[in-house]
């Protein structure tokens, strides 16, 4: 009983991960420097 | 039905390999740590997974996806001389036949941690290579912290999925190091994951990893639980900002634990104070010295195995007589290396956890001044206590070759030249921006 949790958990978990992995991978930018740093980004105008 | 999952599973791997090729490598990944061929009932006993997740993962590489490959670093130079000494010993090893066996698989498992840093780049995949050993180990690891909770635990008992010292996570030593090292991993995730985006989710995911994890080290009984969690906790309070407050936070969750101890557990645990008194670890000190003594003769090692040519008298308490025993293995990464592949082998293992660590003590101040690398910073820190924590328990337990470690190795390669991609292209766009505003026509 507390082995197969164990396996339909993991097999669940590492499916779920490269799917989403390999969607976001398609998404997002690999090496993004676009986005300033928060030391250097400018005060809010209120 | 178990083997139904495990197809579903390996389906997933290839099919989403075609779209996104890094997930072949995460296929083998899995099947190295997960054991799919092992735990089958029938359908993939005894197949060849990993080989055919090995080729893919190359093959997938090469026709679809050599973009941005890594540096030459010394790292990976040093992971590449490794595989071709450990292949050159094997031309002179003392036990030719079973020499070519274990090289068959650590070969293997060298080389695939060269080949990593190719593959895995982004943060995404960084994080992916992660999470899928972490959810594959679990599969092993949690059984063992859930049946201590119900029943107490004990040495050398079968506590896990696989049979005791089946592979990788059958041993308990090997169980407790990895459950410890994985600690730091798993808080970076808690903090940083992208691919489980809900913070609720990840709280209960690797909390109750730890929570269970802990368990599961203690039920083991192994001695290597206490030299690994010292460590670990170790590596932790230096890297802390707030080291009164980690230390007031390690106290009830000390005492916590402590009320699960058993008088078994601590009989057995105190023994390593007086190592020559028990057996095990007596008999670790001889095989140690016989070692010493062979590489002496031997410089160059003996190959592959080469402890199974051994023959030593280990005293036994209470009995004037020593006990001979044959073919005894070193149980230490660094006897292991010495003795099959002699002081050249042992330089270049040094050599390649050294250059690990630094390398992420300097991705880790690379990152320090942007906030945007703060996961990469923190990951780069935390893999680096990771090894320290298994190099530290690997001096009792023999898995130099286990893939562990080679992960690790190839994962400190990955997030430091996934850092100085960063920083490239972040200072490439900062030379480039006064240009392009110089060549404007002045208006004004």
């Amino acid at each position: 009983m507390i082995d197969t949790t164990a396996i339909i958990f993991s097999l669940g978990m590492v499916i779920y991960i490269i799917y989403r992995a390999s969607f976001l991978d398609r998404q997002l930018p690999w090496f993004r420097s676009d986005r300033r740093s928060e030391r250097n980004r400018a005060p809010t105008r209120r | 039905m178990r083997d139904l999952g495990f197809a579903a599973a390996i389906l997933a791997f290839l099919g989403l390999g075609v779209v996104s090729p890094f997930v072949l490598t995460l296929g083998y990944v899995w099947t190295d740590t997960f054991y799919p061929q092992w735990l089958s009932f029938s359908m993939f006993q005894g197949a060849p997974l990993s080989a055919v997740m090995g080729v893919a993962a190359i093959g997938g590489y090469l026709l679809l996806d050599r973009r941005a490959p890594p540096r030459p670093t010394l790292t990976f130079i040093l992971i590449v001389a490794f595989a071709g000494w450990i292949t050159a010993t094997c031309s002179w090893a003392a036990a030719p036949d079973l020499a070519r066996i274990k090289w068959d698989w650590a070969f293997k498992t060298v080389l695939f941690s060269a080949f990593v840093p190719f593959a895995i780049r982004s943060r995404v995949q960084i994080e992916a290579l992660l999470q899928v050993y972490l959810f594959s180990a679990a599969a092993h690891l949690l059984p063992w912290g859930v049946k201590t909770i119900v029943d107490g635990g004990g040495y050398n008992r079968p506590l896990g999925l696989l049979g005791v010292n089946a592979g990788a996570f059958g041993e308990s030593s090997m169980v407790a190091a990895t459950i410890i090292m994985l600690v730091p991993l798993v808080l970076v995730l808690r903090r940083h994951s992208v691919l489980i985006p809900s913070a609720k989710l990840r709280n209960a995911l690797y909390i109750g990893f730890m929570v269970i994890g802990a368990f599961g080290a203690i039920g083991t009984y192994a001695r290597t639980a206490i030299v690994g969690a010292g460590v670990m906790v170790a590596g932790l309070l230096l890297q802390s900002r707030r080291k009164v407050l980690f230390l007031i936070l390690m106290v009830p969750i000390a005492l916590a634990l402590s009320v699960f101890l058993t008088t078994r557990w601590t009989a057995r645990i105190v023994t390593i104070e007086n190592p020559v008194a028990d057996a095990s670890a007596g008999t670790r000190l001889v095989i140690w010295q016989w070692t010493l003594d062979y590489v002496d003769k031997h410089p160059l090692g003996g190959g592959f195995y080469v402890h199974s040519t051994s023959q030593i008298a280990v005293p036994v308490p209470g009995q004037e007589q020593p006990m001979i025993e044959h073919g005894r293995a070193p149980h230490s990464v660094y006897f292991e290396v010495l003795g099959e592949h002699g002081w050249i082998g042992l330089a270049l293992f040094v050599g390649l956890s050294l250059t690990s660590v630094l390398t992420l003590m300097r991705t880790s101040r690379r990152c320090r001044d942007r906030v945007e690398l703060a996961w990469c910073r923190e990951l780069a820190r935390a893999t680096q206590v990771s090894i320290v924590t298994m190099l530290a328990c690997g001096a009792f337990i023999g898995i130099s070759y286990q893939p562990t470690l080679w992960y690790l190795f190839a994962l400190s390669i990955s997030i430091s030249e996934y850092s100085r991609r960063y920083l490239a292209e972040a200072t490439e766009k900062r030379t480039a921006l006064p240009q392009r505003t110089a060549a404007r026509p002045a208006v004004v």
